[in-house]
């Protein structure tokens, strides 16, 4: 005598899986090897730095390197320099106090033209 | 199966998932496809019983497939290829029944082999609790199944659908067939509880 729990189980249809269920899990599969292949891999990482190489170089091409100091005559640096030594001269600077602030801010932007600032302090009695 | 397949294979050279197992290990890809076409069905209709209708059995089915390809190259034929991937099949089920928050209807102390004590008092085998709108016989027994605790679940889904002996099921469950015995037959005990009124409706 069978079991009726038997048959009636039996009634489950289960399940139907999708019509493309292999290919999907082959593309899956097949992916991952892909994906885990060192060849490829290196092959892009290379060309994607060529790239960026390749572009970086263009658009800095023609552009100033932003370090580079700017080219100034002789009599100028030694004005450049004579400034560095004009600010760590306290008395210089009282004296440089007389000026206004504009006509300080040209000769200070002006380092060719500024020396007339270092004559001036030099001038004027201690 | 060629005779170096059949070699790798030992006392399981008869089993046509292992020899493909081990076709696909020796680089053979037509030999996954096989694969995956011949059990896709049992694959996607066990995990359709074990988490419903409505749960995710094709995603992981896929994903059992692809967890068998990964470990081509330390496959050993250690019992039935089905073994193999219902192993895999379950442990998928359970992460997901587990990260739905699902739990049997109660937490039940197990013994020192994994089995379960004194289920029947407390498993809500009450047919009433199943919907009443459910008239198909699919739907009842899916609605019944999913009463069970999980391994009761699975048990009786190995025992009476996959038609897997108790050794088997053990494997699967990772407990001694004994246990394996026991959840089989409380399982089913449990569902002529739940059906029994729909069988009678029937036969009136």
């Amino acid at each position: 005598m069978t079991d009726w729990l038997d048959d009636i189980l039996d009634q489950d249809p289960g399940a139907t899986p999708a019509e493309n269920f292999t290919a999907k899990v082959l593309d899956a599969a097949l992916a991952e090897e892909h994906a885990h292949s060192p060849w490829p891999r290196r092959f892009g990482l290379a060309t994607a730095a060529a790239l960026l190489l390749s572009v970086g170089f263009w658009l800095g091409h023609g552009v100033q390197p932003l370090h580079q100091e700017p080219v100034l005559s002789s009599g100028a640096n030694h004005a450049a320099l004579d400034l560095e030594e004009i600010y760590q001269n306290r008395d210089v600077l009282e004296v440089l106090d007389v000026l206004s602030d504009e006509e300080l801010e040209q000769a200070f932007l002006d380092a060719e033209n500024g020396t007339w600032v270092l004559d001036y302090a030099l001038e004027v009695p201690r | 199966m060629n005779k170096s397949d059949a070699a790798g294979a030992g006392p399981y050279a008869e089993d046509l998932g292992v020899g493909w197992m081990l076709q696909v290990q020796a680089g053979q890809i037509q030999a996954f496809v096989a694969l995956v076409d011949h059990y896709q069905l049992a694959a996607c209709s066990m995990l359709r019983r074990l988490l419903g209708r409505h749960g995710p059995w094709e995603d992981l089915a896929q994903e059992a497939f692809l967890r068998v390809w990964r470990s081509r190259e330390n496959y050993r034929p250690q019992g039935k290829f089905t073994t193999y991937l219902y192993r895999i099949c379950y442990h998928l089920a359970l992460n997901q029944l587990r990260g739905n928050k699902r739990k049997p209807l109660c937490s039940l102390p197990k013994d020192a082999e994994g089995c379960e004590l004194e289920v029947e008092a407390k498993v809500d085998a009450n047919p009433s609790t199943l919907p009443a709108e459910l008239k198909e016989w699919g739907d009842l027994i899916q609605a019944a199944l999913a009463k069970l605790p999980q391994n009761q679940r699975a048990a009786v889904v190995f025992q009476h659908y996959d038609g897997l002996e108790l050794q088997e099921i053990a494997e699967i469950l990772s407990i001694s067939p004994q246990a394996a015995k026991s959840l089989v037959h409380r399982a089913r005990e449990n569902l002529r509880i739940l059906l029994s009124p729909f069988r009678e409706a029937e036969n009136d």
